[in-house]
């Protein structure tokens, strides 16, 4: 995995400001393959939170900020499923 | 351009809140893209004009961040945070899927809520243009 412990706490404590604290997060996508350089941070993110729009782009804006990455986030509220939800979720590794 | 806009946010306006989104005409899918559109590419311009007046007064432009902060320094935004996540906004247009109703209707009460915002942005360009440059609209 391409993230140092810093970065995984920065993570946590971004999604948990922005929604909720027991927010579940993975890591999925190229950061997962030490072999290959730079990229985007992909996280997948399943949250107790409806509604959740503005808080998912308050938390990139934070990631962005504190990590100097680019970053996708993708966000999975109660009773919401999307193919990429199952993808995400068993390619990625839990942080 | 602002006046598209400006129609554009009024026929969303007339469509929200979205109940049933099966339920909407054609013509009313229309107004919500060409707002998607005129919405995004009004956001974009503002940012190239704050980028221009950065460059004009030597203020550092590498980052956006630092024009953001002169701008919030002039007062022509509110605050950069506000701004950024207008961007953000801008930048989710093409990331929202239409079969997730909630969330698009999410998505066109938070544009439309930035709208004004923008206008409020683009009479105090248009005021600073004008006092600092003697640039008027033509």
């Amino acid at each position: 995995m391409r993230l140092t412990n810093s970065q995984i706490n920065m993570i946590r404590n971004a999604t948990s400001q922005n929604f909720g604290e027991g927010t579940l997060i993975w890591l999925f996508g190229s950061r997962l393959d030490d072999s290959k350089c730079g990229g985007d941070v992909d996280l997948y993110v399943e949250t107790m939170k409806r509604n959740t729009l503005m808080a998912e782009l308050r938390c990139k804006i934070a990631l962005e900020g504190s990590l100097d990455l680019s970053v996708d986030l993708i966000v999975k509220e109660p009773g919401k499923d999307k193919p990429i939800y199952d993808l995400a979720k068993s390619q990625g590794v839990r942080l | 351009m602002r006046h598209y806009l400006e129609y554009s946010a009024q026929r969303v306006q007339q469509i929200l809140p979205i109940t049933k989104w099966q339920d909407l005409s054609l013509q009313q899918h229309e107004s919500l893209a060409a707002f998607r559109v005129r919405f995004s590419e009004f956001q974009e311009h503002l940012g190239k004009a704050m980028r221009a007046v950065a460059i004009e007064e030597e203020v550092e432009e590498d980052r956006f961040g630092a024009i953001l902060a002169y701008m919030e320094k002039l007062k022509i935004i509110d605050t950069a945070e506000r701004w950024k996540l207008i961007r953000e906004l801008r930048n989710a247009i093409n990331h929202e899927y239409e079969e997730d109703a909630e969330r698009l209707t999410q998505f066109f009460l938070e544009t439309l809520k930035a709208t004004p915002e923008l206008f409020d942005c683009f009479e105090r360009l248009l005021t600073l243009c004008t006092d600092a440059y003697g640039i008027k609209p033509e």
